[in-house]
């Protein structure tokens, strides 16, 4: 009974199935786990001798899929939960057809497919930092608004937390809100080759060379017109004239262009004259200078280029200034620690640098 | 009650006949709570039935026997669906069916134990469609509605207030009074939920509400027709303006 | 089976008589009883009703495709009985409003009645006849045959 009543909504708009207005990546990709996901009896009644059929499509083992017990009434209840579903998504878009406003027909396109069971399908059970745009596109609000709630729920308050508790706030920028997912990584023979977790210690080695960019928007930005400044800073160089710290500059790029999907930066993305602002210079913290933050701001820039760049300086840089000057717009940061180790030698060799100071831990008159 | 009082107050009543039945689940609502249950008894304890049935009795052995017995786990077989893990007679990794020993009923049993036989939810009245009968639609609030000749049209029935006398005393009364003693009522409050006003001769209509319990409403006067409607019935009887300025009163 | 006698001596409520462990010969008549006495074993059986031992399932383990039909499902439960909540508020809302602007009328039209209507009705309980909807309606579904008890008077 139940069957023939679904049946009979085939008749009716499925708003769910229908990609020929929204998005392929609002849909699961595999046809197989989408005939698990519907239970689609007659499609399966008419092909059981394959042996996917057995069990679940995302157990992979053959005796596990066999073994699988299903929690009962589970296939009819979801079947009239999605219909459900389904007709408020429907309304939505009836609603979507009259609105004007930018920001609402965002909200309204959130609205109407992050209950859908594909899309949820999608994001959590694919990678979200390196995605596969057909799985999980950024470019769709639905996508970006369950990013961002993944990414509130752990790895922005982390970042927060490391920002603060190492003082990185207040020491470079007074304070940030938190918008975009900013990551770091060395992706080389001697770096290290995941996503760097902000706080982390790394040897200068693995910083030898620049570190590669992941800028994750999702807020609702011009793509195409919008640009990004990223700077990395260290503000804990020593400044014997003061006896304090001071403020350098290690790495400057300016004008980079992001998607919401393409958006990582190496050398790739970037060419040396319209978007190195300053070049990579690597940590090599001095022995017994202590612990060294360098800290990565990246910025939204009002305009397509830069105001004034006439006050970068590398060493002392006043990075507040700066961005004063600039109008700039913290929107992600992101932190890693250095210090002093037997690597640094070679590291200062390879960039032709002075071989640092030893600063004796006794404070001389 | 056609003459015009030179009161501009009137009291009416929403005497209504609350449902019998319980209302009918809808398909989403009942698949939800069948679903929830079945994983309450996935999750459930297992029985224990040595707590119930004292061991070496015989109704111990009537409870045993009506059990079926899981399969268990013997050396050297291979189980495809997963080896048996059996504990107090139970398979863990499924639900657990507690199968109740029934006897064979008598037909001339009239002990308690016997099987409940339930009452159709739907009477005669709705088979023959009387809208006079309070034995209709048990499933909805039923409201009386009542005409007065055949000019007159379908609204709750009010009444004038002549003194001082309080509203729902008013109410009250003037319904035992066209409708006769039989009526067990009891009011909900003394205050008014609504006020109408009559746009003709510019009365204000006070709304009290009302229930009845037992007892039957019987027209004194013949021309007086009356209705026990559901509130998607009243649509259809009364004017537009009434039915949207009453609408959220009724349940449903 | 041990430790339950340790357990129980703490309860002060349970004659502690009864918990004493006779220990009888081992014949072959008692070899398989565990040898304490019949009131012993009886809490024994009690407690072990309470304990989770070897009465708990499996853990349920749900594949992907499950957990989102689980999660689906009660999304759309949870969105459903929102959507019966908004109706009601919004229902009792436009009641309550109704009922401020009849009083409201009331008081500027008869002064008398607002008072009469404003006499406190505290302590006023629901009437011993009212009935709770019920599965299946009664075999009298309706009692007409009321008369007034204060008329008979």
């Amino acid at each position: 009974m139940l069957r023939r009543s679904l049946h009979s909504t085939g008749l009716k708009q499925e708003i769910w199935k229908d990609f020929t207005k929204r998005s392929e990546s609002l849909s699961v990709r595999s046809p197989i786990l989408k005939q698990f996901l519907f239970h689609d009896n007659e499609v399966q009644g008419s092909s059981t001798t394959k042996p996917e059929k057995i069990g679940p499509y995302s157990l992979r083992r053959y005796n596990s899929k066999i073994r699988y017990k299903a929690p009962e009434q589970i296939d009819e209840t979801f079947q009239l939960a999605y219909s459900f579903l389904q007709d408020r998504a429907q309304n939505v878009y009836n609603k979507l057809n009259n609105v004007k406003d930018a920001i609402e027909e965002t909200k309204l396109l959130v609205k109407a497919e992050i209950n859908n069971p594909e899309v949820q399908y999608n994001f959590q059970f694919s990678d979200k930092i390196d995605n596969n745009p057909r799985l999980i596109d950024y470019n769709l609000p639905v996508y970006r608004a369950l990013g961002l709630k993944h990414w509130e729920s752990r790895d922005q308050m982390l970042l927060m937390q490391r920002l603060e508790t190492l003082h990185a706030i207040p020491d470079t920028l007074p304070t940030l809100v938190p918008r975009a997912n900013v990551m770091v990584k060395f992706p080389y023979s001697t770096g290290v080759n995941k996503w760097v977790e902000p706080g982390e210690f790394l040897s200068s080695n693995a910083t030898q060379l620049e570190p590669v960019f992941k800028i994750q928007e999702y807020d609702t930005v011009d793509v195409e017109k919008q640009r990004y400044t990223v700077l990395i800073v260290n503000p804990d160089e020593p400044d014997l004239a003061t006896d304090s710290f001071k403020t350098t500059l290690c790495y400057g790029l300016q004008n980079l262009k992001l998607g919401y999907n393409d958006n990582v930066i190496d050398a790739r993305k970037f060419n040396s004259e319209d978007n190195v602002l300053i070049d990579y210079l690597p940590p090599v913290p001095e022995k017994n200078a202590g612990k060294q933050r360098f800290v990565v701001w990246v910025f939204r820039q009002p305009h397509a280029t830069l105001k004034d760049i006439s006050t970068i300086s590398r060493d002392p840089f006043n990075i507040r200034q700066f961005v004063k000057l600039n109008e700039l717009d913290p929107i992600g940061a992101h932190i890693w620690r250095s210090e002093w180790d037997t690597n640094v030698a070679n590291v200062r060799e390879k960039y032709d640098l002075p071989q640092g100071r030893v600063f004796s831990k006794v404070r001389r008159p | 009650m056609t003459t015009k009082a030179p009161s501009t107050i009137r009291a009416a009543l929403v005497l209504a006949r609350t449902p019998i039945v319980v209302p009918k689940l809808t398909k989403f609502e009942s698949q939800y709570i069948k679903y929830k249950s079945e994983l309450e008894r996935r999750l459930m304890w297992t029985f224990p039935a040595y707590y119930y049935f004292k061991k070496g009795t015989m109704s111990e052995y009537k409870f045993q026997s009506a059990q079926k017995k899981p399969i268990s786990k013997q050396p050297g077989v291979w189980y495809p669906e997963g080896i048996p893990d059996i504990k107090h007679c139970r398979e863990r990794s499924t639900k657990q069916e507690v199968i109740i020993p029934k006897e064979t009923p008598k037909s001339d049993d009239t002990s308690v134990s016997r099987p409940v036989v339930k009452n159709p939810a739907v009477t005669r009245a709705d088979e023959s469609n009387d809208l006079t009968s309070l034995e209709r639609q048990l499933r909805n609030t039923l409201y009386l509605l009542v005409k007065s000749g055949s000019k007159g049209e379908w609204k709750f029935p009010s009444f004038d207030v002549g003194s001082n006398q309080p509203l729902h005393e008013v109410a009250e009364s003037g319904i035992r009074e066209i409708g006769g003693n039989k009526l067990n009522t009891w009011t909900v409050s003394r205050k008014p939920v609504k006020v109408l006003n009559d746009g003709k001769d510019g009365s204000l209509e006070f709304l009290i509400k009302s229930r009845i319990f037992s007892g039957e409403f019987v027209p004194k006067n013949k021309d007086t027709e009356f209705k026990w409607l559901t509130k998607e019935e009243i649509k259809d009887f009364v004017n537009k303006d009434y039915y949207d300025n009453t609408e959220y009163l009724l349940d449903k | 089976m041990l430790s339950t006698p340790r357990l129980i001596t703490r309860c002060k409520n349970v004659d502690t008589s009864i918990l004493t462990i006779i220990r009888t010969k081992r014949t072959k008549a008692n070899k398989n009883s565990t040898g304490v006495s019949p009131q012993m074993q009886r809490v024994v059986t009690q407690l072990s009703v309470m304990s989770a031992r070897k009465k708990q399932p499996k853990m349920l383990k749900l594949s992907n495709e499950d957990l989102i039909k689980h999660q689906t499902i009660e999304t759309a439960w949870k969105i459903y009985q929102d959507k019966l909540q908004g109706q009601r508020t919004l229902r009792l809302k436009k009641q309550y409003f109704a009922v401020k602007e009849a009083m409201d009328t009331l008081k500027e039209v008869s002064p008398a009645l607002f008072y009469e209507a404003n006499v406190d009705e505290s302590g006023k309980t629901f009437p011993m006849e009212l009935r709770v909807p019920t599965d299946a309606p009664p075999r009298e579904i309706w009692h007409y045959d009321y008369t007034l008890k204060t008329t008979e008077t």
